[in-house]
């Protein structure tokens, strides 16, 4: 058992708040991802569990026992950092034993061939050990600093980051592999990145982070259809959801949205308790996969009349840029159709998608209080 | 506004003339057109872009703005402006100085000074940050100081070398779009350095890919993605890139079969192909990710079986990772699908879709 | 759960280790700390180095008999106005050469060589043979090349009205390229960008040494400031080789003037206030500078 309990944690710099009481479990042998922007508190949250910060309130437990006061060596975690920190002048063999020169890990020769070898080989690198860091790919190197971690066993194993020094290409084919090895590494795991395509490729589950807060904890696609405010909205998708601001109204026993030229019927919201927000300003939210794009005005149902700002060609699929009004929308759509600077355009949005937030505190007015954090 | 023409230019670093950063790159830009150089690290595109500033000079060819030869003029004299990937800001001067400055050496009023700082600061999102210093400033905030500084003048010929690179997804989606519509509106020649193939794609009218200081191809993104001419520039494009398989071609009929480790991939009618003495025995066979046929039929006679190594769901789109008799292939589908490791699918590969190269030489075979 | 804990069980135990690693230091310190504390002491007494078993506390005597002497005033003002002077000239010489020796050119290298030969001389050698150089009669090296010129011969230490002003030629010659080589240093690790995009948009000469290279450098002018001010307020060896303080105290400075304080007149006492004045001058201007240096690193 190697659950991670998080109790009501909070960390201070002097008088700046880097996390604010942080409260939550990472379950046993879990893919936690916790996602943020740089500054958020990602880096200081591993840095708690790992014991190189101390918290400066609440209580972190592994397995059911609390770590404040364990040196980081004998909280029984291990750590890959952004930078993969191998010793240049040891081998890959060297690179993989170097844990068990600590006191506490000292292994007979025999077990750490034996350890370091099965390490290699679910790894791949197996025919590498007899290398020097120099003579490694970057991909390569990232499997080492993961070797060296995973081969004392540790309960937790924490990655801050472990992609983002990689290109493009080969943090694609990383994430893969590390999602398909992850099984075997037979331990909980708590990721850090500001990356979503990660977070959602990789995790179990989510966190998202924002200025030392939790924002909301759930699956990835728990996060992206049902986004507890505007902060985790904007957190997922490329490219970004797009928003519209105006004012709730009520006519006719339907909601809508009021804009400066333009009536927006909401027929998504049914929930009649929003009525004490009507006359507020809210904000509709979309995803550019859940916008269709019409050339020409239809009669049967309701339209959003925009003009096309630009269009992106990307191969695999086109990006418009619209605006309605002042807003910029995009919309994700096939390459074939093409569209012209300035054209008007008409965009039905899929309502069953379709969000809405209280703009003063972003907070999604679709989601039961109990869901969101 | 101007045409810019390259003839052979050449550059070479060092002494020894053997060692050739760009070579012989020839090609035309148009006037008013936004031109893209795609390639990876290293292939020479920024030191062509500095050559077209002036910046850096040229060992060979000649460089032509409209007909007249530059290879000899300053940056200044050849009434270019620049946006460097490292920002290049003047540390002492206020985000309005810096902006402002190339206008105050070209002696504009301060009327039009201000009217275009309030554009500009509009387009790229910096009107609160105008009164700041650039130490003061994050990453992605003295990347749009340097587009704004570059953009507000009214230069021959516009260049950009990586300009979003420190940006976060959010900013780079929108200053692309604000960066084309610009180049729409103001109507001027934008030269455009980037490794981000998506970028390249998206902002282009044209792109030249570059590998190892050669020219690969110079066309729309719609030709460099539908009608790549070589392996390397198929293999740039796309996310996740196409794929490639080693295939041998063996005559049966009026078809040849396209056969990977003994099983049949594909069948290609003899009529489609130009020359069938040419043709190869062995070919790389290439597909993009997205034009892969999961068949749900297991009886149907050309399915493939492939096993399911990873599957990810990102919102938009799903990117499946398969294990296709020994090969490792990607696929995009709709996101939010079920499958689980080791699960067997069957595949199909429309012959359509497919493209061919010569497994030497890496160059295209096209078939009629 | 459980509560809270305490927060000194939050910090891992390893309480002791600071206190064990900052040991030496603390030694070390006591090693520098308690002549320190004694020379102090001393400036509150009478200590005389012929009646030195009788010492005696008289606070604050010595501070205001010095303080009205003018001897101390005008020893104030001439090491004000030596270390001023070779701090400015040193940091436009330095400037100007640094810039002269960034460009590439045949034999730079060579030259960038031969410049650390005054720092290599040991200072009193250095001083001794400038003495030779500026000798007051055509015998003077110097003085032998200006009779050439109709000019001299000029007495240089010799005479009152420019004794100073030949110890600035001396501590300039010395010195100057230590200032070189620190802005040669930073000028190469300047950024390129700036500089290229002040070519792109055509900006004059005079723009980009006044808004890029000298705010671009201006920690390396601290740094030069910082370590010249504070040695050239205490120089010693060159003026002791030299002029010994004269002509008539021409050129005293207030380490010159301690010096003869103890060692002529046997004062202590009054010898360590002028140093400890000294110091607190010293201490001022590293303070304010390195403050400077910290806030210009911050950036």
């Amino acid at each position: 058992m190697a659950n991670v309990v998080f109790d009501n944690v909070s960390k201070n710099y002097d008088d700046l708040r880097a996390i604010d009481r942080m409260s939550f479990e990472i379950y046993d042998m879990e893919f936690f991802v916790i996602l943020g922007q740089s500054g958020a508190g990602k880096t200081t949250t591993l840095k708690m569990v790992a014991g190189i910060e101390p918290a400066s309130e609440g209580t972190i437990l592994i397995g059911g026992n609390p770590i404040n006061h364990l040196t980081p060596e004998k909280r029984n975690v291990a750590m890959v950092f952004e930078s993969y920190a191998l010793y240049p002048h040891l081998s890959v063999y060297d690179n993989i034993a170097f844990p068990f020169h600590a006191p506490e890990n000292r292994k007979s020769n025999e077990d750490i061939e034996h350890s370091v070898k099965h390490i290699a080989c679910m790894l791949g690198i197996d025919q590498l050990l007899g290398r020097k860091p120099s003579e490694l790919s970057g991909g390569q190197r990232q499997r080492v600093a993961l070797g060296r971690a995973l081969v004392r066993r540790p309960s937790v194993f924490l990655m801050d980051e472990p992609l983002s020094h990689l290109d493009a290409k080969l943090r694609n084919q990383m994430r893969k592999e590390l999602k398909s090895m992850r099984k075997s590494f037979g331990t909980t795991i708590l990721y850090v990145t500001h990356d979503y395509n990660e977070a959602m490729a990789l995790g179990d589950r989510i966190a998202i982070l924002h200025k030392g807060k939790i924002q909301q904890i759930d699956t990835p696609d728990d996060i992206y259809y049902h986004p507890g405010n505007i902060v985790i909205a904007q957190s997922l998708g490329d490219p970004p959801m797009n928003f519209l601001s105006g004012e709730l109204s009520f006519l006719e026993e339907r909601f809508s949205l009021r804009t400066k030229n333009l009536f927006i019927p909401l027929d998504f919201v049914r929930r009649q308790d929003l009525k004490s927000h009507i006359g507020k300003s809210v904000t509709l939210g979309i995803r550019p996969n859940h916008i269709q794009i019409n050339t020409d005005k239809s009669v049967n149902s309701f339209q959003i009349p925009a003009t096309v700002f630009v269009q992106e060609y990307l191969g695999d699929d086109s990006i418009i840029s619209v605006k309605i009004e002042d807003a910029m929308f995009m919309i994700l759509s096939t390459p074939e159709k093409r569209y012209a600077i300035d054209e008007n355009v008409f965009l039905s949005l899929n309502q069953e998608h379709t969000h809405l937030f209280l703009s003063e505190t972003g907070e999604s007015l679709q989601i039961d209080s109990g869901k969101s954090i | 506004m101007a045409e810019v023409t390259l003839e052979n230019v050449k550059k070479i670093y060092g002494r020894n003339p053997e060692v050739l950063a760009v070579k012989d790159v020839s090609l035309h830009i148009q006037d008013r057109e936004f031109f893209v150089f795609l390639g990876p690290s290293g292939c020479g595109k920024t030191t062509t872009l500095r050559m077209i500033a002036g910046l850096e000079e040229i060992s060979g060819g000649t460089i032509y703005f409209d007909k007249k030869t530059v290879n000899d003029l300053t940056p200044q004299k050849r009434n270019v402006s620049m946006a460097f990937e490292n920002y290049a800001l003047y540390p002492t001067l206020s985000v309005w100085e810096n902006i402002a400055f190339p206008l105050k050496i070209r002696k504009w009023n301060n009327d039009t000074i201000r009217k275009k700082m309030e554009w500009v600061a509009g387009a790229l999102q910096i009107g609160d940050i105008l009164h700041k210093k650039p130490f003061e400033l994050s990453g992605g905030q003295q990347q749009r100081v340097s587009l704004a500084r570059a953009i507000v003048r009214e230069a021959e010929v516009f260049l950009f070398d990586e300009p979003l690179s420190h940006l976060d997804m959010k900013q780079r989606q929108l200053m692309r779009a604000e960066i084309k519509r610009i180049n729409k509106d103001l109507q001027n020649t934008m030269i455009y350095v980037t490794h981000d193939q998506k970028e390249a794609m998206a902002l282009a009218d044209r792109i030249a890919v570059m590998n190892d200081g050669k020219l690969q191809q110079v066309g729309t993104p719609f030709e460099i993605y539908e009608n790549p001419v070589n392996e390397f520039v198929a293999g740039f494009i796309g996310e996740p890139p196409m794929n490639f398989l080693n295939c041998q071609i063996l005559r049966l009929n009026d078809f040849f079969e396209l056969i990977l480790k003994k099983q049949v991939i594909a069948k290609i009618h003899q009529s489609r192909l130009p020359n069938q003495e040419l043709f190869p025995q062995f070919v790389r066979v290439g597909i993009r990710p997205k034009r892969i046929q999961i068949t749900n039929s297991e009886n149907k006679k050309d399915a493939l079986q492939a096993a399911v190594i990873v599957y990810e769901s990102i919102g938009e789109k799903g990117i499946l990772k398969v294990q296709l008799l020994g090969e490792p292939i990607y696929l995009i589908t709709e996101p939010n699908q079920k499958f689980s490791k080791g699960e067997n699918i069957h595949l199909s590969f429309p012959i359509q879709y497919l493209f061919f190269f010569n497994p030497e030489t890496g160059e295209r075979i096209n078939l009629k | 759960m459980t509560n809270q804990l305490n927060n000194k069980f939050d910090r891992p135990p390893q309480r002791g280790l600071p206190y064990l690693l900052s040991l030496p230091a603390l030694l070390a310190l006591i090693g520098i700390l308690y002549p320190f504390i004694l020379g102090v002491y001393y400036t509150f007494t009478n200590y005389n180095l012929t009646t030195s078993d009788n010492i005696k506390w008289i606070g604050l005597k010595n501070y205001i008999e010095i303080f009205s002497e003018t001897e101390f005033w005008k020893a104030l003002g001439i090491t004000f106005i030596f270390a001023l002077s070779v701090v400015i000239i040193e940091l436009s010489l330095g400037l100007s050469v640094a810039i002269l020796l960034s460009h590439p050119f045949p034999g730079v290298q060579l030259l960038r060589a031969l410049l650390i030969i005054p720092m290599m001389i040991p200072p009193i050698v250095s001083a001794l043979m400038w003495k030779v150089i500026l000798l007051p009669t055509n015998q003077g090296v110097l003085n032998y090349f200006l009779s050439f010129l109709g000019i001299g011969p000029i007495a240089w230490l010799g005479d009152s009205g420019t004794a100073l002003i030949s110890l600035i030629i001396i501590d300039v010659w010395i010195y100057s390229p230590f200032a070189i080589l620190i802005f040669i240093a930073g000028l190469q690790s300047l950024p390129k960008e700036p500089y290229e995009a002040a070519r792109v948009d055509g900006a004059s000469g005079w723009f980009v040494f006044r808004k890029l290279t000298l705010p671009l450098l201006a920690p390396n002018i601290v740094l030069i400031t910082l370590f010249r001010l504070i040695d050239s307020l205490k120089v010693f060896d060159i003026i002791y080789a030299t002029t010994k303080g004269g002509p008539a105290s021409a050129t005293a400075t207030l380490h010159i003037v301690s010096y003869f304080e103890a060692f002529r007149w046997n004062n202590i006492g009054r010898s360590m206030v002028y140093l400890f004045i000294l110091w607190i001058l010293c201490f001022v201007f590293a303070k304010f500078l390195t403050k400077l240096w910290n806030r210009m690193l911050m950036r």
